[in-house]
């Protein structure tokens, strides 16, 4: 008996160790249920009687549909989207909108968060299982599910009824850059719609810190022999003054890669007419990859010299874009590239580590031969998808049209003059338009629309930004607006972001990676970063830089090269 | 049955069938409570193994299991023919096999000399913290590594310039990167190893140790003649276990850590994986792998259960 017992307690144990996780598992689960609810509601809606009882509305010719008409859709919800009490993705002040001026109910066909991605794993399985796609498909993300979406063929060639029902407002947007279509081309036709987004927001300038400059007397770097004496300043003369040799010139971190969003140094292969990890147009008119041409050598060389004299943290191989950015601010570079936001963030945490601490945007500077290159923004942060057998795809059209002529850019005395939704993104306190968080509760209802932001119109953005850096007033509700949330520093940025933007070197190839890409993709960026690491900390000396070429060349990248020159002549020549 | 040639024999099986039937009616609360465990494994591990064939498929997710194209071992040949492999697979042996070795020894002496520790405040208090780091997601270690290993002002560095000797870059330099692997993951995981230990070494006897004291053995002979047999059993069911591994060298911890520095002696299976299963969008390649780290570590943990039950009496089944 008493062996038995003692054989007996492991088992308990094992027995409620177990059911207990499968408690907690279950709990888990349980989260999740209340999204999948709404999933089966809506799948026969959408057949709203095909006759175009479609009043058409005299004073401002907007069509309403009566009896309403359902427009089923899909997006993923992100963590930013916040509803009121008793608001939900398909009830919310925005549907009611739509409800009331079109007659369109926008109906999610199933909800899932953009979180551990939720929505692309539904997406794809109710792809798999060959599921009622919904009307409109709305995303931003994963580009390779945009291109499973595309080759299902389930999709309609979306150019073709832009060109019929796009307002002008919306193609004028959209053809301030005609390559946002080249992602979605697929045998000339144009099967999404790109979802536009500010233009240059990405694009980088030349921070730096501007007490340091001072102290030290120096002037503002032009060309790269200035930047040299800057960074030589900033390493060697001890410009926090705590009598230690612990400051360097520029912070860069290149873990991921050289050509990169923040703390970025593609810029330095821009001074030599190239941009590395991306496909530049040369000079014949073809794309070749940077990092093979050959004014990456010479900039792999600047780096190199940088990294020996110490103008660089030891440590930038090893840093990601935000955590290089950290050497900035808590002072102990002097120097980071990025874009024009960055005062919003991380730049103003520069104050908290010392308060005298100033910081300034300068213009990047000319290489050897005057040249200036940095890398682009595309203007599309995402993709429309059109079902082929939605039955009217114009309300659509109308939706958005819409809100590229009422709310991109809010004329005054317009519906959005002060804001979307008053009591949401905007509320009327002792008769003043308030809009902060405080009083508002800071939610946005522009994030409710199809498109995740409403609309907006690329260029528009910087315009304004550098409209107001050079002291005009404030006229137009958006101006108003941006002066109201955008700093100094910041709006001097924008305006030389907007002031060099003829050295904007655009990522060339935006299409789906090609047959090779596929196979020999990692082998050819593995063996680019172990080069140019290795080069640049001194291990091996800049010449191993044109055996990497030759190996490159041969392991696939001329292979890829052709195959990406071939998608530049099929898209370029399917483009109107 | 053939109870007529060795009644004896039956006799037994009878009566364990009818000690298995016994604790069957006795024990049916463990059984059921065991139930939601077993549909769990069921569902969770056992039904998406039928997701095993896309190894041998060329997978497009919008034509799903049943659609898409078989190419047979496609994968495999592409997976044993690629550059990278032979580099990737020594990385990842090497790194997991001091691992394993290391995160058996360390606990073990760790174990016993904790074991030799009177004041009980300061053995509690120095097995808890020990097992701290084990509760740590690699990704904020790899940020707290990045700082203390800095080779310039990090903790680590002051001391070793300290001694005289040049800040070494440890996250950084091919030579060192291996090292700090192995050694900064048994200073996350000894912790738990310890207790392990810890447990077998109070189901000692101490009536062992005081035959032994009578006998006039000093603390270290108990400890080579009664500690370390005693602990032997349960050391070789944790290396047993581990040895399955060896295709495992630790996704998270790699991930976190390595950079285009070290690719040469940091680039694991699993980070190969990673980078051309989902950031190049190859399920099928990364099935395969997946699937031939399952054969590998199948056939291994096969082989050495074998080797223990010989060698330790050591079963399970």
């Amino acid at each position: 008996m008493k062996e038995n017992k003692r054989k007996l307690l492991p088992t308990m144990v094992l027995a409620g160790v177990m059911s207990l996780t499968a408690i907690t598992t279950a709990c888990g689960n349980n989260n999740n249920a209340p999204d999948n609810a709404n999933a089966s509601t809506n799948a026969n809606a959408s057949n709203a009687p095909a006759n175009n009882a479609a009043a058409e509305n005299a004073t401002n010719e907007l069509k309403k549909y009566d009896p309403p008409i359902t427009i089923s859709y899909l997006r993923p919800w992100g963590p930013d989207v916040t509803f009121k009490e008793g608001e939900d993705a398909d009830n919310n002040v925005h549907t009611k909108w739509a409800l009331d001026k079109f007659g369109i109910q926008l109906k999610n066909q199933w909800i899932a968060p953009s979180t551990n991605n939720a929505f692309e794993t539904k997406l794809r399985l109710s792809l798999a299982t060959n599921e009622k796609m919904p009307d409109i498909i709305s995303y931003r993300g994963d580009f390779t599910l945009v291109r499973e979406l595309i080759d299902s063929g389930r999709f309609i060639d979306a150019g073709e009824l832009f060109d019929k029902y796009a307002s002008q407002t919306w193609k004028d947007a959209m053809n301030e850059d005609p390559t946002v279509w080249y992602p979605y081309m697929e045998d000339g036709k144009r099967v999404g719609i790109p979802i536009l987004d500010y233009a240059y927001n990405g694009d980088p300038v030349m921070w730096i810190r501007e007490d340091w400059m001072q102290k030290l007397g120096l002037p503002a770097p032009k060309t790269l022999a200035d930047l040299e004496k800057v960074m030589d300043a900033f390493t060697n003369q001890d410009p926090d003054g705590n009598g230690k040799k612990d400051t360097y010139g520029l912070a860069i971190g290149f873990k991921n890669w050289l050509n990169t969003w923040m703390s970025d140094a593609g810029w330095i292969f821009g001074m030599y007419g190239t941009q590395p990890n991306q496909w530049n147009k040369a000079a014949d008119g073809t794309l070749e990859y940077g990092s093979v041409s050959a004014g990456s050598k010479q900039a792999l060389a600047t780096l190199q010299s940088w990294m020996s004299k110490g103008y660089l943290p030891t440590e930038a191989g090893l840093y990601d874009e935000t955590k290089a950015s950290e050497d900035f601010t808590a002072g102990k570079a002097g120097i980071v590239v990025g874009p024009h936001w960055m005062p919003a963030w991380p730049l103003e945490d520069v104050k908290k580590n010392n308060k005298d601490a100033q910081y300034k945007a300068y213009a990047l500077p000319a290489g050897p031969d005057g040249k200036v290159g940095r890398h682009g923004t595309t203007n599309s942060n995402g993709v429309v998808l059109i079902n082929a057998e939605m039955e009217h795809p114009e309300a659509f059209f109308e939706y958005q049209n819409y809100l590229f002529d009422q709310f991109a850019n809010p004329p005054a005395g317009g519906e959005f003059e002060n804001g979307m939704a008053e009591g949401y993104d905007w509320v009327m306190v002792d008769g003043e338009v308030k809009k902060d968080a405080a009083s508002t509760g800071g939610f946005a209802p522009e994030k409710y629309t199809l498109t995740f932001d409403g609309a907006r119109i690329p260029g528009l953005n910087m315009q304004v930004l550098a409209k107001l850096a050079n002291g005009e007033e404030a006229t137009t509700p958006l101006e108003k607006k941006n002066k109201l949330s955008a700093t100094q520093p910041l709006l001097e940025a924008a305006k030389i972001v907007l002031e060099q933007k003829d050295a904007v070197m655009p990522q060339m190839f935006t299409g789906a990676p090609t047959e090779t890409m596929q196979t020999s993709n990692d082998i050819l960026t593995k063996m680019e970063k172990d080069t140019f690491s290795q080069i640049i900390y001194g291990k091996a000396s800049v010449d191993s830089f044109d055996k990497f070429v030759e190996k490159w060349k041969s392991s696939g990248g001329d292979k890829i090269t052709q195959e990406v020159n071939d998608w530049y002549k099929s898209v370029s020549a399917g483009a109107k | 049955m053939k109870d007529t040639v060795i009644p004896s024999t039956t006799q037994q099986k009878k009566r364990r069938v009818s000690k298995n039937k016994w604790n069957m009616k006795r024990n049916w609360p463990l059984h059921l409570m065991l139930l939601p465990a077993l549909l769990l494994v069921i569902i969770f591990q056992y039904v998406p193994m039928a997701g095993i064939v896309i190894a041998f498929q060329d997978f497009k997710p919008w034509k799903g299991l049943t659609g898409s194209e078989w190419v047979g071992l496609d994968n495999f040949r592409f997976l044993f023919k690629y550059p990278d492999i032979d580099q990737v697979i020594w990385n990842t042996l090497v790194i997991a096999f001091f691992k394993m070795a290391a995160g058996l020894v360390v606990p073990f002496l760790f174990a016993i000399l904790l074991n030799e520790i009177r004041m009980m405040a300061f053995k509690r208090v120095t097995q808890t913290l020990v097992y701290l780091p084990h509760f740590m997601s690699w990704v904020i270690l790899g940020g707290i590594l990045l700082d203390i290993l800095s080779p310039d002002g990090g903790l680590v560095n002051k001391l070793v310039t300290a001694l005289g000797m040049k800040p070494i870059f440890f996250l950084g330099d091919n030579n060192w990167f291996r090292f700090t692997l192995i050694i900064s993951d048994v200073w996350k995981e000894f912790g738990f190893g310890t207790i392990v230990f810890l447990a077998a070494l109070a189901g000692i006897n101490p009536a062992l140790y005081e035959a032994a004291e009578v006998d006039g053995a000093t603390r270290l002979r108990q400890t080579i003649h009664i500690t370390m047999p005693a602990l032997m059993p349960i050391a070789i069911v944790l290396g047993t276990l581990s040895i399955g591994n060896i295709l495992n060298a630790g996704f998270d911890q790699v991930f976190n850590l390595y950079n285009p520095l070290v690719y040469e002696k940091g680039d694991i299976i699993d980070t190969f994986v990673y980078r051309l299963g989902i950031l190049n969008g190859k399920m099928s390649f990364a099935t395969t792998v997946g699937l031939f780290k399952s054969v590998v570590g199948i056939v291994l943990i096969a082989t050495s259960y074998r080797l223990a039950y010989k060698f330790a009496n050591y079963r399970v089944f």
